[in-house]
């Protein structure tokens, strides 16, 4: 149907109306999280009782809203209200099923589509407030839960352990290849659960100790270091970019890259987040850099017994200025992409000065900036 | 050249209107004739009769909601625009219009 | 009466959109113009999802058309600082707010239909930046809707 086609082409508007309402909720999440590890050293949800422990569940709470708020939202955008109960309810299934925020997104799109079709059902007066408040919520939150639960989440998650398996079945061989997929997946879904994963395989390899030194062997922190390489680029990297280009950053993400710093010193890569979902070419600048500075990474021979990245990971490596180095690398080629590449700001209205479009289709013409 | 239009937005108050004003005036200011329905909120105003259909060699209508009464342009070389992009635009528009039909 | 005295504010401190448009909103409810606060408010929020109603030149026409509205409306407001609207474009220090109803006040209607056709031009909007007290804005306002009969 018409309707539904126009949410399509409208689906970029419509995630960053979820984003907009997202980032508060990522930026409290992640301050807390990255004020965690800096008061509570790098694994702060195990020192119960401390103010790390504190702040850093503070910002996991936060930070485990993000699905549901994403999903309530998207929803909201394309369908208004009645979306709001279903995507919030479905987003939190996304969350505990280990779908993310891209279950989140999803279920937005599936909440808003279900509850605009709904909407335009005809009811007797009376029925109404009870069609828009009880039937329309209860009817697609229930049918979204159960494709997110016995579908949709699992597909994620299996995407998840494969590239867990893909990994660990690449051995030590090639390293640069290594650091490239590293690189890839880890910044692909910008913290959410690829570098978890990914950060997965070293951390397991950790276990084998080297005799010779009483610590874990070389290959397992080398591969440690190159996962948390993941975490603190992605964020540096869209700060950055806002600081040394401003024009082409809206103020509503020049605010988020400020937060987007600092989180990105904890290596909370989900400060990425609201920047690089609003632009490809920051998403791209993103995954670029992280690729670059992995290679990097996998050529200073460092390693770390540290599973965070930023400067809670430098306390365990083991060649610290080369380490930063290929991070000061990635960071900047990152940086340069985006800065390259960033023409526009985002914008949903268009600006005077840019060129109308068109195209034809049979005797009509769409005219669009 | 002979120019229809219709303009419509959600609200049907402003945007529907300050469209319709623009393009009237962007068409004028190049000599054209031009016609425009705005289906605002109080409803269909200067509308567009079969006659005046036929005459036009090119119809603009807006894209914000669908347009009632589409069916009386079909067959024509039909220009689809934002309301805002008239608004912001409608000189372009124009000149574009121009070129597609007279070009 | 589509808009008198109380619905102008000259020199108004507003924090963002968010602010003014609850402003504006409740300046509206304390005239009578709304049957619903909260649902008005939701509407025009609404309507800016949809559509920038940053007109340019610094002027704003935050509007909606819905059954939280019970009598067709006008608020004039003048920001004694600029706010920033949607984003990046201009930032805006003059406000049309707009109440109108699901059906009905078509002359009302006609007059801010008339009055949108005016913010297109220039001299029409700079007009506006001058206006010194609500006297000269009505009167501004009567010659822009001359004409509109029922």
């Amino acid at each position: 149907m018409k309707d539904i086609i126009n949410v399509f082409k409208n689906i970029k508007t419509h995630i960053l109306a979820g984003v907009s309402y997202l980032i508060p909720v990522v930026v409290v999440g992640g301050i807390f999280c990255g004020l965690g590890v800096a008061f509570g050293g790098t694994s702060p949800w195990e020192a119960e009782g401390t103010l790390g422990y504190f702040f850093f569940m503070l910002g996991k709470y936060g930070l485990n809203l993000m699905p549901a708020v994403i999903a309530a939202y998207v929803g909201y955008s394309i369908a208004d209200k009645p979306a709001i109960a279903p995507g919030l309810i479905i987003g939190q299934i996304s969350q505990d099923f280990g779908a993310g925020f891209i279950g989140g997104i999803l279920a937005g799109i599936y909440v808003g589509i279900f509850v605009m079709l709904m909407k335009k059902v005809k009811v007797n007066k009376n029925f109404q407030a009870l069609w828009s408040i009880i039937v329309i919520p209860c009817i697609v939150t229930v049918t979204g839960a159960f494709i997110m639960e016995f579908g949709v989440a699992n597909v994620i998650v299996a995407f998840t352990n494969w590239l867990t398996a893909f990994f660990e079945g690449l051995g030590t061989g090639n390293m640069i290849l290594v650091g490239l997929l590293i690189g890839f997946f880890g910044s692909i879904d910008l913290g959410l659960f690829g570098n978890k994963a990914i950060g997965a395989i070293p951390l397991a390899m950790l276990s084998t100790i080297d005799p010779a030194t009483g610590m874990p062997v070389m290959i397992a922190q080398q591969l440690l270091l190159i996962s948390c390489t993941t975490c603190a680029i992605p964020p540096i990297v869209c700060a950055i970019s806002t600081f040394l280009k401003p024009k082409v950053f809206t103020n509503e993400e020049k605010e988020a890259g400020k937060a987007a710093l600092f989180l990105g010193i904890f290596a909370i890569t989900e400060g990425a987040i609201p920047l690089a979902l609003s632009d490809k070419i920051v998403y791209a600048g993103c995954v670029f850099g992280t690729m670059v500075g992995c290679v990097a990474q996998t050529f200073t021979g460092a390693g770390t017994v540290v599973n965070w990245g930023g400067l809670p990971c430098l306390a365990g490596v083991t060649n610290i200025p080369l380490c930063l180095l290929a991070w000061g690398i990635g960071i900047a080629a990152g940086v340069t992409f985006i800065i390259i590449f960033k023409k526009k700001k985002n914008d949903v209205n268009f600006e005077n000065d840019t060129e109308l479009k068109v195209t034809q289709e049979g005797e009509e013409f769409n005219l669009d900036f | 050249m002979k120019i229809v239009a219709v303009t419509a937005c959600a609200a049907g108050v402003a945007h529907t209107f300050m469209a319709a004003e623009a393009i009237e005036n962007a068409a004028k200011v190049k000599g054209h004739e031009i016609k425009v329905e705005t289906q605002g909120a109080i409803g269909i105003d200067n509308r567009i009769t079969e006659d005046e259909v036929k005459n036009a060699d090119a119809v603009i209508l807006t894209t914000d909601i669908t347009i009632r009464e589409r069916e009386r342009f079909k067959g024509k070389k039909i220009f689809n625009v934002s309301s805002t992009a008239c608004i912001k635009s409608a000189d372009k528009i124009i000149l574009t219009i121009e070129e597609k039909i007279n070009g | 009466m589509l808009i008198n005295r109380n619905l102008i504010m000259l020199d108004a401190e507003f924090d963002s959109k968010d602010d003014a448009i609850e402003k504006i909103a409740k300046l509206f409810e304390s005239e009578g113009y709304l049957n619903d606060l909260a649902g008005y408010i939701q509407a025009v929020k609404q309507r800016e999802l949809e559509i920038s109603t940053n007109l340019g030149d610094g002027i704003g026409m935050p509007h909606a058309r819905s059954n939280t509205v019970k009598k067709a409306g006008l608020v004039f407001v003048r920001l004694k600082n600029p706010i920033q609207w949607d984003g990046d474009n201009s930032p805006i220090s003059v406000i049309f707010g707009i109440a109108v109803p699901e059906s009905g006040g078509n002359l009302h209607l006609k007059l801010l239909a008339q009055l949108a056709r005016n913010l297109i031009y220039d001299e029409f909007k700079e007009k506006i930046f001058k206006i010194e007290n609500k006297d000269a804005l009505l009167e501004l306002i009567k010659e822009a809707t001359k004409g509109v009969n029922e």
